[in-house]
This record gives structure tokens, sequence and C-alpha cells, in this order.
């Protein structure tokens, strides 16, 4: 499973957040390279096609750090980025909420494979420049530390 | 035996008055632990002879911990300086005087592994201040109080230092559990 199919299964899992997320949660790799779109994620907009608050979360690469290396045991520590967008059609009040909710979720959160997550930052009052057009956005990074190999 | 586990970071600390052996008052969170680290304090010495070392003598007699917070809290102050800690609801109010007797205390820290599970619990059961106290206010930086204990032998049932590595997530008690989880 990917890091960040890890992160959709635990936000799919909370009522709380879901409850505010009714677009959903989805995948960068599951979704094309235009990412929610009617075509790729129709169950993130209503019957009259307006964005519903949902939430796109994304994997960046996963780096070695260097700081554990054992090349006998192939043993590497590693970091990766985790993003999370949360969109709605307009306002921000649902995005506001979601955030908080995730941050409650994954701050400290620990991973069957994985350091404590830690929290990278969080750009918020944005707007979409891609297929969603101007829906309002955040995103919110985590820092995930592993040791491949383990 | 011979758990290899990475560990990373200072997930919990907590501190406790020292009441005697395997005998402590209600553990206290250290809120917003930054640093506990530990020192060895070995006692050594050599006989020479011929032009060399014929034998080492070498033994642990100490531990020396340091450890350092992120929140400015008195309570915790006040169990290490064994000051006067007085609250209402305008103020705490710690007061360190001359006559004040630094207390035992026990100190415990738990660092959490990369599988997730095999948290590692480390625990001084008995220690006393043994360098200054240090706090700092400073324009454009937090405040993060700090102290340098030294952890003497308390006896057979805990010694002077003692290591746990647990095969599950554990919460962190004074003394340390010997079961994992949390209740």
């Amino acid at each position: 499973m990917s890091r960040e199919a890890d992160f959709q299964t635990r936000m799919e899992a909370d009522v709380t957040l879901m409850a505010t997320l009714t677009g959903g949660v989805f995948i960068s790799g599951e979704l094309g390279r235009e990412g929610i779109t009617r075509t790729s994620a129709p169950t993130a907009f209503d019957s009259n096609g307006y964005l519903k608050p949902c939430a796109l979360v994304r994997q960046r690469a996963l780096t070695p750090d260097l700081q554990v290396v054992d090349q006998i045991e192939q043993v590497s520590s590693a970091t990766q980025v985790i993003e999370i967008y949360v969109y709605q059609d307009s306002g921000y009040t649902s995005i506001d909420t979601a955030l908080d909710r995730l941050y409650t979720l994954f701050f400290g959160y620990q991973f069957s494979d994985s350091f404590p997550l830690e929290w990278i930052g969080t750009l918020n009052r944005e707007r979409d420049g891609g297929a969603l057009d101007g829906a309002s956005m955040a995103r919110q990074e985590w820092l995930t530390i592993e040791v491949i190999g383990d | 035996m011979g758990l290899k586990t990475f560990h990373r970071g200072l997930r919990d600390v907590k501190i406790a008055s020292w009441n005697g052996v395997n005998s402590y008052g209600t553990a206290y969170d250290f809120y917003g632990a930054r640093n506990m680290s530990l020192t060895w304090t070995v006692e050594t010495d050599q006989a020479e002879g011929d032009d060399v070392v014929l034998d080492r003598y070498s033994k642990i007699i100490a531990v020396t911990v340091n450890i350092e917070q992120a929140a400015v809290d008195l309570e915790a102050m006040d169990m290490l300086t064994g000051g006067t800690l007085v609250s209402n609801a305008a103020y705490e109010d710690l007061l360190i005087e001359q006559d004040d007797n630094l207390p035992y205390v026990a100190i415990a820290g738990r660092s959490a592994s990369s599988d997730g599970n095999s948290d590692l619990h480390i625990f001084v059961p008995k220690c006393k201040i043994a360098g200054n106290l240090d706090f700092a206010a400073q324009y454009g930086q937090y405040s993060f109080p700090a102290a340098e204990f030294q952890g003497v032998n308390e006896g057979t049932v805990n010694g002077m230092l003692r290591m746990r590595k647990f095969t599950a997530s554990t919460a962190l008690e004074i003394p340390l559990r010997t079961t994992t989880g949390s209740s």
C-alpha cells in the first residue's frame, strides 16, 4: 500500500472528517494527471455539477536522509512528504473545518512502518489553478520518516 | 532477544517524586519535552608498569541526566526543586528559598521506533538536580527550562538506570509498565 493510501484509509475511517468531506477522499495514484475532475471523480460533484468538499492526497518522492544506513542489511532511513489538498466550490468554511480535523488525525500519528508524523505546514486561502478552475483550496503537508528494510 | 530497532525523537517524559525503593508519587507529564539525554558516569583507573598499561579499572557509578522542556511549568519546577507552589485563580507562584531541600525524583522517557511498535522506555529511578537549573527569556526566542540531574543507585529493584524495549506501543508510567499497551 502506498503512503498516500495509508493517509486515505485513516481519513476515510474518521466519521467526523468525512462528515465534512462529503465529496470523498482521493489519491493521486488513482486519478489522472488533472486530478479531481467530473470524469475521474464524479462522486466529488453534486447533481448540479458543483464541487463538494473533498480531498486529494498526493505523495512526493521517497528520499533517503542517510541518518540510518546498513549496506549489509539493506537498511536505509528515508523521508517523504505527503500533501493533502482540500477543496470546496467556494468559501473556506468546510476547508477550515477539515484542516483542523486533519491536524488532530495526523499530528504525532504513527503508521505501522513509520516514526510519528511531523506537520510541515498548511497553505490556505488558495484557489485551484488546474482542472477545478478557481475552486477554493488549501494544502496541508506532512513529513513521514521511516526506515526501509528494517 | 536482541530486538534491532531504530528510535527517533522523544515522545514523552514523566517525572515523579521519589518516596522510597520502587515507591513513587503520581507520575507528572513533562509537558512539551524536548530533550532527555543520558551519560553514564564511569570511574576509571589504570595500573601501569613496564611502560605499558597492565590493568584497567572501570565502573559505572552514576548516571547524568539532562532534560529540557518547551513549556514553562511551575508545577514541574516545584517537583524538581522542592520549592513552595501556590496557585489560585489569579496566579501560580513558585517560591524557592534558601532552606529548601532539593528532593530525589524519578524521571522516565519514551522514544518511538521506526516500526511503530517497539517503544524504548528509559527510567532513572532516583535522581536529584546536580547542575544548574537553566531558564532564559530572550527576545525572539522560546524559553526552554533545562536541568541536569545525577541518578544514583536506588537498590536492587531498579538500580540506577533501566531501559526497557516493548514489543508494542506502550504508555509511559513510573515505575515502568510490565505489559504492553496503555491500560
